[in-house]
């Protein structure tokens, strides 16, 4: 199937996981936040989100046996530039007040300012690291 | 349905997704993010129905659920906080083209690099989340 087929239906899913958290437990759905709560290691702050982690762990350990050309892929550069851009995904997620999934997603989703600004931003500068690596495929 | 299993099911839902959107792959965001060089808009097609629905969703939500919406999240404010933590995920998003979620899609092939880039992650909010608490 063409990548941007799989790009549809996979968006169809992502949406409706974000739906199901709105409406059915009644937040945003945001990775970043939930792994903050998460590690709070406090049961009564993390509550469903640990499921929701679970849930999410479940599918990752079941990729490589069912659909495994989705995980083949191991992130390329040397494990410093790697660690370095972990803290600095996470902490600036965290600093911005969400990731992908709560501002690119919900954010947007909800017609919401800061996360179309939030959104613009990190493109932009991801886009600007890239360039300065040397492109996409370097 | 209780929103543990809820939320259990929308979290493999959402892994789902980002396996068969292609956008646990480093490859495919780094190339969305290559708008100079040979530019895949894959994730285009992945925020068009994600974001569509949502917002969709939600609208009618609030008509048949309006209990659910009765407390949305405070707007960040845009300060330098924001600014600035916008630009550090960026940046580190275009290095290897990892985010939170893929990070732990990508868990299940056990290499090295992903669990390093998870494990920074994982530091990376919990200093953030420090720094934010002493303000």
């Amino acid at each position: 199937m063409h990548d941007y087929v799989l790009g549809l239906i996979g968006g169809v899913l992502l949406g409706l996981a974000a739906l199901v958290v709105r409406l059915g437990i009644g937040v945003p759905l945001g990775i970043s936040g939930f792994l903050s709560k998460a590690l709070s290691f406090r049961p009564k702050v993390a509550d469903w989100r640990l499921a929701f982690l679970a849930g999410m762990a479940l599918v990752a350990l079941l990729l490589p046996s069912v659909y495994p050309v989705a995980i083949s892929e191991v992130p390329s550069g040397g494990l410093g530039l790697i660690a370095l851009a972990g803290l600095l995904v996470g902490a600036g997620a965290r600093f911005a007040g969400g990731c992908t999934s709560g501002h690119s997603l919900c954010g947007m989703g909800n017609l919401e300012g800061d996360s179309i600004v939030a959104t613009v931003v990190f493109i932009a500068s991801g886009a600007a690291t890239v360039f300065l690596m040397g492109g996409g495929l370097g | 349905m209780s929103r543990y299993l809820l939320a259990f099911v929308a979290g493999a839902l959402f892994a789902l997704g980002l396996a068969v959107s292609g956008m646990s792959q480093p490859s495919k965001v780094r190339g969305f993010l290559d708008f100079l060089g040979e530019w895949d808009m894959t994730m285009l097609f992945v925020l068009g129905p994600a974001v569509g629905i949502y917002f969709l969703g939600t609208r009618v939500g609030k008509k048949v659920l309006p209990h659910k919406f009765v407390s949305g999240p405070d707007p960040e404010k845009m300060g330098f906080r924001f600014f600035a933590g916008n630009v550090c995920f960026g940046v580190g998003w275009g290095m290897v083209g990892l985010c939170p979620g893929p990070a732990i899609a990508n868990l299940g092939q056990a290499n090295l690099p992903v669990v390093v880039f998870f494990v920074c992650l994982l530091v990376g909010i919990s200093v953030a989340d420090r720094v934010v608490a002493r303000l």
